[in-house]
C-alpha cells in the first residue's frame, strides 16, 4: 500500500480549469504514533468471563453469554485500532482546567 | 390536507401566520390528521401529545393576533427525540429500563423552544438509549424510512428524521454522539446539524457519552436549521461542557454564496478508508463540482483514517456509556434490547489505559482537523457510505451502519452538517457532509444553502399518498 500523504491540503481535486486558484501543497509535521499494545492480542473465553465477573456482570454472563462475549471482543478490537502517541508530551483531551483563579 | 401544509417550512409557516393566511391551530390540526393517517406505518412517534399541541397552538394564535409575536418559531410545530425531557411526559429513551414517570422539568433546549413560542408535538422514536437500534425487541417498534418503509431511516434520532421526511412537523430536535443527528438526516433526505461541542446545552437530555454528546437541530431546509440553532444555542453555566462566549446568530448570511470560499474535499474517507457505494461517491463529486461552479475553490484534504477515528470515538463512547449504564446492566440486563446490551457492555472490558490512549490520540486528531481548517474554510466529505439498508435485514444493517464519516467530528467537536446530495436509482436519499471550524457553524449554513439553492434538494419529498 502507498504511504498516506501528510495531513492537510495537498492537491487539486479536478483540473485547475474549474477553479480560481491552485493552492500549493502544505507540509505538516507527521504524527508520532505507536501501534497499540493490544494489537494481535486475543481474549479467550476464560479471561472474558473473569473480567465480566470482576465488572459485576455475573447475571448478564449467566443469561446473555453471547452478548458478553460480543461486547468483550468489540472492546479489544477497538482499542487495538488506536495508534497510541509515542510522544510523552501528548496529553489527553480535555485539558485540565482549574478555573480563572482569584 | 393539502401537501402544501405538510411541506411548509418554519419560515413559510411563520410568514403565513403573520399575514393571517394560516393560523397555528389550522396547521397543527392538519399535521395531527396527517400523523394519525401515516404514522402507524412509519412509527416516528413514541407519544403524540395532540391535546397539549392544540392548546399551545391556540395560545400562540391568540398572542400573534394580539400583536405579541415572539419570533420566527412562534406557533411552529416541533418534535422532540425521546431522550430529551419535556415536562409532564416520560422520557422513555425507547427502553423498558426507564421508569414510566413524567419529567419534572423541560430540558434547557425545550425551555428555549417554549419561550420562542414553538408548539411541542410529542416525543419521537430513537434507538434504545440512542445506541441500540434498529431493534424489534423493544416496547415500541423502530421508525421506518418515509422514502421506502422497508428501509432503515438512520438513527439514533430516527423519529426526528422520519417525521421531517414525512411532513409531520417542520422542526425537530435530535442528539448526536457518533452521528445520530446526521445519520437520519442522510437517510431521510433532510438537514441535520451537529453543532460545535458546547454550543447547545445538554442539560435535561439523557446522556450517552458526556464528552461526545451534542443536541442538534433537524429540519427540511437550511434556513430553518439556522433558525432552530439560533433558538437553542447559548451558554448554560450548569452544563459542564457548555462553552461561554458571545451570543451568535446563525440565520444571517445564508445567501452569501461560496464564491472565493476554500473547500477541502476529504476524498480518502470514501475512496480509500471505506470505499463508498458508487452512487454515494458520484453524489459527492456532483456536490463538489456544483460548489466549484458556484465559485468555491476546491482542494483535497487528508485527515487521520476513518478506521482510527471510529476506534477512538468508540473507546471513549464505550467507557463513558459504561459509567452511566453499569448499575442497570449488572442488575437488569434482560430489560435492555439485545443491541443496546451488546453496545453498552464493551466499556466493562476497557482499561484506564485504553481510555487515556484514546483521549491522547483524540487531542492529536483535534489538532489535525484544526490544521486542515487553517488551509480551507470548510471540509466536504461523505456522511453515509451507502444508501439506507433494508430495516429487517439485520446483517446488512450491521454491515452498513458503521460505514460512515460522522463520528470523527464528535471526537473533535467540530460542527458538521449532513444533508441530501440527491436520490439513488432506487429512490433513496444520498448524502453529503460539511464540516467547519469550531463555532463557525454559520459558515456551514452558508455552504449548505449554496448547495441547496443550486440543486433544489429541499424540494424533493417522498410520495406517501
Amino acid at each position: 500500500m502507498e504511504p498516506a500523504p501528510p495531513y492537510g491540503r495537498h492537491d487539486l481535486v479536478v483540473p485547475p480549469v474549474f477553479f480560481a486558484a491552485s493552492p500549493l501543497a502544505r507540509a505538516r509535521p507527521r504524527r508520532t504514533i505507536a501501534a497499540s499494545p493490544h494489537r494481535g492480542f486475543v481474549m479467550d473465553k476464560t479471561l472474558i468471563e473473569a473480567l465480566a465477573r470482576q465488572a459485576g456482570l455475573d447475571r448478564a454472563l449467566a443469561e446473555f453469554p453471547d452478548c458478553v462475549m460480543a461486547a468483550a471482543k468489540q472492546a479489544i478490537g477497538r482499542s487495538s485500532e488506536i495508534n497510541t502517541p509515542t510522544n510523552p508530551a501528548v496529553e489527553p483531551w480535555p485539558p485540565m482546567k482549574v478555573g480563572a483563579g482569584a | 390536507m393539502s401537501d402544501d401544509l405538510a411541506w411548509l417550512t418554519a419560515t413559510q409557516a411563520s410568514r403565513a401566520f403573520a399575514t393571517r393566511k394560516l393560523s397555528p391551530t389550522e396547521l397543527v390540526r392538519a399535521l395531527l390528521a396527517r400523523i394519525e393517517r401515516l404514522d402507524p406505518k412509519l412509527n416516528a412517534f413514541i407519544r403524540l401529545d395532540g391535546e397539549a399541541a392544540l392548546a399551545a397552538a391556540a395560545t400562540a394564535e391568540a398572542e400573534i393576533a394580539a400583536g405579541r409575536h415572539r419570533g420566527p418559531l412562534h406557533g411552529v410545530p416541533v418534535g422532540i427525540k425521546d431522550i430529551i425531557d419535556v415536562v409532564g411526559l416520560p422520557t422513555t429513551c425507547h427502553s423498558k429500563v426507564m421508569p414510566n414517570t413524567p419529567a419534572t422539568a423541560d430540558a434547557v433546549v425545550v425551555g428555549k423552544l417554549r419561550q420562542a413560542g414553538a408548539v411541542i408535538m410529542g416525543k419521537l422514536s430513537t434507538h434504545e438509549f440512542a445506541i441500540g437500534g434498529p431493534s424489534f425487541d423493544l416496547p415500541w417498534p423502530p421508525a421506518r424510512n418515509p422514502w421506502n418503509r422497508d428501509h432503515h431511516p438512520g438513527g439514533s434520532s430516527s423519529g426526528s428524521g422520519v417525521g421531517l421526511g414525512a411532513g409531520f412537523f417542520p422542526l425537530a430536535l435530535g442528539t448526536d454522539t457518533g452521528g445520530s443527528v446526521r445519520n437520519p438526516a442522510s437517510a431521510c433526505g433532510i438537514v441535520g446539524l451537529k453543532p460545535t461541542y458546547g454550543l447547545v446545552s445538554r442539560r435535561g437530555v439523557f446522556p450517552l457519552a458526556f464528552s461526545l454528546d451534542h443536541v442538534g437541530p433537524m429540519t427540511r431546509d437550511v434556513a430553518d436549521n439556522a433558525l432552530l440553532l439560533d433558538t437553542i444555542a447559548g451558554y448554560d453555566p450548569h452544563d459542564p461542557g457548555s462553552a461561554a462566549g458571545p451570543r451568535r446568530y446563525f440565520a444571517t448570511g445564508l445567501e452569501r454564496g461560496v464564491r472565493g470560499l476554500r473547500i477541502g474535499y476529504v476524498r480518502h474517507f470514501h475512496e480509500h478508508d471505506m470505499p463508498a457505494h458508487p452512487e454515494v461517491a458520484a453524489g459527492l463529486d456532483t456536490v463538489a463540482r456544483t460548489l466549484a461552479g458556484e465559485g468555491a475553490i476546491l482542494s483535497t484534504i487528508t485527515l487521520p483514517s476513518l478506521g482510527e477515528f471510529a476506534a477512538v470515538n468508540r473507546v471513549i463512547l464505550n467507557a463513558e456509556a459504561w459509567t452511566i449504564h453499569a448499575l442497570w446492566l449488572r442488575e437488569r440486563p434482560g430489560d435492555y434490547g439485545q443491541l443496546a446490551r451488546r453496545r453498552l457492555m464493551p466499556g466493562a472490558f476497557l482499561t484506564a489505559g485504553d481510555l487515556l490512549a484514546a483521549q491522547r490520540r483524540r487531542a492529536e486528531m483535534i489538532a489535525a482537523v484544526d490544521a486542515a481548517l487553517e488551509a480551507v474554510d470548510v471540509l466536504l466529505c461523505a456522511s453515509s457510505m451507502d444508501p439506507a439498508s433494508r430495516i429487517e435485514d439485520a446483517e446488512e444493517t450491521a454491515r452498513t451502519y458503521p460505514r460512515q464519516a460522522r463520528a470523527p467530528f464528535n471526537t473533535t467537536g467540530h460542527p458538521a452538517l449532513a444533508m441530501m446530495a440527491g436520490l439513488s436509482s432506487d429512490g433513496l436519499p444520498l448524502s453529503v457532509q460539511f464540516v467547519a471550524r469550531h463555532f463557525a457553524d454559520a459558515t456551514l449554513f452558508q455552504v449548505a444553502r449554496a448547495w441547496e439553492r443550486a440543486s433544489g434538494v429541499d424540494r424533493l419529498h417522498p410520495d406517501l399518498s
